[in-house]
């Protein structure tokens, strides 16, 4: 059997490969070029203050700074995204020195070549999880593997990835594979390895942090304590970590990176405290003469209050309320209870922590936390932060961006919901506080969201392969509910719910009927310009001049076609949404007659 | 011990040791545990008929109550033509003769005047103002007053019409329950001289969830703004079509097609979808259920026909009744012809044999009215005005807020039915020589128009439906139900020329997809809230300029003052942003429908399994 699954991907690989090349090259003239020239124009600003002004990559969001909110030039890509678009130009740098921004397969070879690997390694996730869920279910491994290598192979061929990958092309796909990696090491119980996988997500694409909370909370539904803190250890201490080049650093007034001292030594201290207060519960609390256990007892406590205290410590000689920067001052402006309760947990952790392996994730993810939280203690770099998470919620105020078929978007064209102000209506107050309508939006979603966390726990706890559907469903909520949604995030739902193959063909359909619609509304925005259109025309009548004509009016039709489902079709989008919440917290009906 | 696990995973049946020590008592004491069992079952059966009766009589006030309150409610939004339109030909038929208003018409034809109501909706129309004119004797009814006491008897009549449809749905939904039961029988205990008896046949397996079937139809918002707000008389087919399910089910065909040939003479879309039921014979192998359905559509259809077969109007006469059946010519060759045919046959089929008498006497009966019809003098203008004109009557892609295929199809600039949408090769089947020898040639292919193609498209859908219904059939399976009352909702939602209140037949259907699963009911909602919008807009819409601002702030001793005074404007919003791409979402349901219909059913439940 691994011999035919062996055979069968190798030649799906391929298949899928230069499908994925002829797909490249058949849009090339209707290839998103307002982002395309927007990615070359980073990579390129960042590749060449690297190479020719002695700058580093980290140098990039700094010399940015905190970005003004109107201002039509702006970067909102997280560090990994930066990365790969500085190592695009980078790559055809060593092949043509300063080479201009081009279309062809060749300029482009590097960025989608990556973004072919990771659609690979999102396809060997959905075969891990589908296989995975389909066996614990009670299915024989004959049935779970060609399940997973369908999932797989939906996956490989979703209309909606490659377009975007290939077609637009953007980096919106990335969000995938560490999601469905997420899924199948949750499943799997490696709860620190979802966190990383969340982190590295989140270093990608910031959206992957729209659904975190549903791993953080599907082990608390489940009665799970330990897991989300091990996932916090994971994510925290990746994420700090990875961007520990920002949060240990800061530029002089010569715009000079230094290391600061103060951010280093409490991204030490703060897990070594830790570890201290294990060792010191581990090993010398024992030792202690005396057999009245409470005396022990109370001894670990106090090990555990020290331990806390010691990580509070510089919190107290903060004046955040005077901070210069406004921007700096809104976004870092943790409370400090938030700062006591965080330390209070690690001197629960040091009291209650036996295992050395997750003694060893704790002071990981201390250790990244304590990064993160140096930007604010120590006024290390912070304009990576604001850049990558922060701005992305802000800078485009708008109900929906593009030609969104969601309930925004029904709203706006079809109630006359007004595109731009109609974000800051005022639906209802709390007291003081107004709830505008993109926060209404929001709650809802986060409401949803918790709701289909809920159906995720039970199903897994069931395990049932309605646990497919529950964790796609966050997906499907987040393009059909939260205002500021582009038309390609359906991609996200469409392409995850490549794995509902593992419940019924039913809900596979479904989910190939959002990775189409995607498909159509990412192709809507390519093809909206009459001048590519007609470029298109010329070049599709060169390629295949027996189907198309020299007057082939075929990219007129597909717009006129596309154009007429928006945003009508958001309806569907929305009915798609509730079958999908319906079976993700409806159990399953399990109707086993036996007699025996 | 013998067990079997429900879907909460609850035991529903145990014979273990208690039950064999109980068996063991009975043996000691036979005769008092007999009195005591006689006892507890005469309890059971009482408790649950007072509360069957009392749930019913409950909603039925509640029902009644309800509906006259949607009419006091919605008279700013009434949409007036069509009673207007009703009560002009009753008001006619009063006048000139019911029986031979349609002979009065002709021919129908697009350049005169023409009818489009069946006899039995023509007769209602004809009674009602046959009761006005004598409740009214001094009004000339010149014009429609707007009462509840002046349309009384059509309100009445739809009330009773959704009782029945109710009452079918009830009858359906309770069969269909019971399948399950007793498939859960078949597996535990095949053997039917089994000792096992842990789970009897109930009279009362079904009912509960029946009667939240019923009682979901019965207050079915849709129906009610269709029949005592609009009001309209769409809700008349669908107790004859549930009966006539109902009968299927029960493999009773020529009672089912007798049921829908009667609500053809009230609505003749029951036959775009009542043609479902004897393709469903067909395809669960029963070729005589096709026939017998198919010969009881035609006797119907000929009781009808009965009056214009054997009669005709007399032109002579220039002053008649309302029902002026006796002031007719009567055609004797005809009605001979029918009476002797008719007892004919069926005295010597009483002879023969007795088990397709039935039969027998209305396929007889139903080829002795045709003759008469078209070869004694009869007339047919009845049937042409039931069934024919109304396919012609209106050329448009979708009559009013229609929210279906073709209103999206519309957007794109499709707008005319007889557009050509496809070219078939061309295959001449046969020639036919009329009287001056000229050639007509029988053509299969050729040009595909709009409206052609849509049909074939909900045909086609409409055969798959009945297809999967006869395979869930065998299965006993209840998705049958959803399969057979699904081409209702293709049938608002793919052809053209289809009216915005027409989602109401599915509708109607909806409520008995809660027999499948709450998930199932929940998509059938989707058909009601699709349809009530589309409804709800055409009525609001037209009724807008009537509204008064503070129309609802001024009835009294209501708790609605607090609703914004605007709220049909506000209504008139919400469904203008529906329309017409909410249909996205209606094909999106019906695709649902569909696939789920086709998926397999749950595991463990297969009788073939055992």
């Amino acid at each position: 059997m691994w011999t035919l699954i062996a055979a069968i991907s190798l030649s799906s690989l391929w298949a899928g490969v230069k499908l994925r090349e002829w797909f490249f090259d058949v849009t090339e003239d209707v290839h998103f070029i307002p982002d395309n020239y927007r990615n070359y124009s980073w990579g390129y600003w960042t590749f060449y203050n690297m190479h020719d002004r002695g700058r580093s990559f980290l140098d990039t969001y700094d010399d940015l700074g905190i970005q003004d909110r109107t201002n039509r030039m702006y970067s909102d890509y997280s560090p990994a995204r930066m990365a790969v678009y500085t190592a695009w130009i980078g790559s055809n740098h060593a092949k043509a020195p300063y080479s201009a921004f081009r279309s062809d397969r060749e300029y482009w070879s590097f960025f989608v070549r990556f973004n072919t690997a990771t659609e690979a390694i999102a396809a060997i996730g959905a075969f891990l999880l589908t296989s995975a869920v389909v066996r614990r279910a009670g299915a024989g491994v004959v049935r779970a593997n060609v399940l997973g290598l369908l999932a797989g192979l939906l996956m490989w061929f979703c209309p909606a990835m490659i377009i975007s990958a290939h077609g637009w092309p953007s980096g919106d796909i990335w969000v995938v594979p560490p999601f469905i990696w997420a899924a199948y090491l949750g499943v799997k119980n490696r709860w620190v390895g979802v966190g990383v996988a969340l982190a590295i997500g989140t270093l990608f694409k910031g959206q992957v942090l729209f659904v975190a909370p549903m791993f953080l909370l599907w082990p608390v539904f489940q009665g799970r304590f330990a897991p989300p803190l091990l996932l916090a250890c994971g994510f925290f201490g990746t994420f700090g970590l990875l961007t520990s080049g920002w949060t240990l650093t800061r530029l002089d007034v010569d715009r000079v990176r230094h290391l600061d001292w103060n951010a280093v030594a409490y991204a030490i201290g703060l897990p070594a405290t830790l570890i201290a207060g294990v060792l010191i519960r581990k090993f010398l609390v024992p030792r202690i003469d005396g057999e009245d256990r409470n005396v022990r007892a109370l001894l670990v406590i106090a090990t555990g209050l020290l331990v806390s205290i010691a990580m509070f410590w510089p919190t107290l000689t903060l004046d955040v309320a005077s901070h210069p920067d406004p921007m700096r001052h809104r976004a870092m402006n943790i409370d400090r209870q938030l700062i006591i309760a965080i330390a209070l947990i690690a001197g629960v952790a040091c009291i209650f922590l036996r295992n050395w392996w997750r003694i060893a994730a704790a002071a990981f993810g201390f250790a990244g936390l304590a990064m993160l939280m140096s930007m604010r203690f120590f006024d290390t770099c912070y304009a990576w932060f604001d850049a990558s998470y922060m701005f992305g919620t802000e800078h485009f105020n708008v109900m929906i961006q593009g030609v969104t078929s969601n309930l925004p978007g029904i709203m706006t064209k079809r109630y006359d919901w007004d595109l731009r102000d109609s974000l800051h209506y005022v639906v209802f107050t709390i007291g003081d506080r107004e709830i505008t309508l993109k926060t209404f939006h929001f709650a809802i979603y986060l409401v949803l969201l918790l709701a289909s966390t809920i159906g995720v726990a039970m199903h897994d706890r069931r395990r049932s392969t309605r646990f497919l559907i529950a964790i796609v469903t966050p997906w499907v909520l987040f393009f059909t509910i939260p205002l500021q949604i582009h038309e390609r995030y359906l991609l996200f739902a469409g392409a995850a719910a490549a794995v509902c193959i593992g419940h019924s063909v039913g809900m596979t359909l479904i989910g190939v009927f959002m990775s189409v619609l995607t498909f159509l509304m990412t192709l809507h925005v390519m093809i909206m310009n009459p001048a590519r259109r007609q470029a298109w025309c010329a070049h599709l009548h060169e390629r295949y001049p027996t189907w198309f004509d020299a007057n082939t009016d075929f990219p007129e039709q597909l717009h006129r076609f596309i154009g007429g489902t928006h945003p009508d079709i958001g309806w569907a989008v929305m009915l798609a949404t509730l079958i999908f919440l319906w079976i993700a917290i409806t159990p399953e009906k399990k109707t086993t007659l036996s007699a025996d | 011990m013998m067990s079997a696990v429900d879907d909460g995973g609850s035991t529903i049946a145990t014979r273990n040791a208690s039950d064999d020590a109980a068996g063991a008592a009975t043996m000691v004491v036979p005769a008092a545990a007999h009195v005591h069992r006689d006892a507890w079952r005469w309890w059971q059966h009482t408790w649950r008929l007072l509360l069957l009766a009392a749930v019913i009589f409950g909603s039925m006030v509640g029902g009644l109550w309800l509906r006259e309150r949607v009419w006091e409610w919605t008279v700013e939004i009434r949409f007036h033509g069509d009673i207007d339109n009703g009560f002009r030909w009753g008001k006619r038929a009063d006048r000139e003769g019911y029986f031979s208003l349609y002979e009065r018409l002709g021919e129908p034809a697009r350049d005169r005047e023409r009818i489009d109501y069946a006899p039995f909706r023509l007769g209602l129309m004809t009674y009602w103002v046959h009761t006005l004119r004598q409740e009214y004797p001094d009004n000339p009814l010149g014009h429609r007053e707007k009462t509840a006491e002046f349309h009384r008897p059509l309100l009445t009549f739809n009330a009773i019409m959704g009782l029945g449809t109710a009452i079918g749905a009830f009858l359906v939904a309770r069969h269909a329950a019971r399948w399950r039961k007793a498939k859960r029988r078949q597996i535990l205990d095949p053997s039917p001289s089994s000792e096992y008896t842990g789970e009897e046949a109930n009279v009362w397996d079904g009912t509960w969830i029946a009667l939240a079937v019923a009682i979901l139809t019965w207050v079915n918002p849709l129906i009610l703004l269709n029949a005592h707000a609009w009001p309209q008389w769409d809700v008349w087919p669908m107790p004859f079509f549930l009966f006539a399910l109902y009968c299927s089910l029960r493999r009773w065909w020529l009672a089912a097609g007798m049921i829908v040939g009667l609500g053809a003479g009230l609505k003749g879309q029951i036959l775009t979808v009542g043609w479902v039921l004897p393709a469903f014979a067909l395809f669960i192998g029963d070729w005589r259920g096709t026939l017998r359905f198919t010969i009881g559509i035609a006797a119907s259809l000929a009781i009808i026909a009965l009056p214009w077969a054997i009669s005709t109007w007399d032109r002579s006469i220039t002053t008649t009744r309302a029902f002026d059946l006796l002031d007719r010519q009567l055609l004797w060759r005809g009605a001979i012809l029918v009476g002797s045919l008719t007892a004919g046959f069926s005295m010597l089929m009483l002879l023969i044999t007795r088990r397709i008498w039935t039969t027998t006497l209305a396929l007889v009966f139903a080829a002795a009215v045709a003759y008469s019809t078209y070869y004694c003098g009869g007339t047919d203008y009845w049937m042409k005005s039931s069934f024919v004109v109304g396919t012609w009557n209106y050329q448009e892609m979708t009559m009013g807020t229609t929210t279906n295929l073709p209103a999206i199809l519309r957007t794109y600039g499709f707008n005319n039915v007889e557009e050509v949408v496809l070219t078939l090769p061309q295959y001449t089947l046969w020639t036919t020589h009329n009287a001056n020898g000229t050639p007509t040639p029988f053509i299969l292919g050729g040009d595909v128009t709009m409206k052609v193609f849509l049909r074939s498209l909900f045909i086609g859908l409409s055969i798959f439906c009945a297809a999967v219904a006869a395979i869930r059939f065998r299965q006993r399976d209840a998705r049958a139900i959803v399969a057979l009352c699904l081409p209702w909702a293709i049938f608002y939602a793919v052809p053209a020329q289809i009216h915005e209140r027409y989602l109401l037949f599915a509708s109607a259907c909806a409520a008995m997809f809660l027999i499948v699963g709450r998930g199932w009911f929940l998509l059938g909602t989707v058909f009601m809230v699709i349809g009530f919008f589309s409804t709800l807009h055409t009525a609001v819409g037209s009724g807008r300029h009537r509204i008064e601002p503070n129309y609802l702030s001024a009835i009294p001793s209501w708790p609605w003052e607090f609703v914004p005074v605007e709220v049909w404007g506000f209504l008139l919003y919400v469904c203008r942003g529906t329309y017409p791409g909410i249909a996205w979402g209606l094909l999106f349901a019906i695709a649902a429908c569909l696939v789920g219909l086709c998926t397999p059913g749950r595991r463990g439940m297969s009788v073939d399994e055992r």
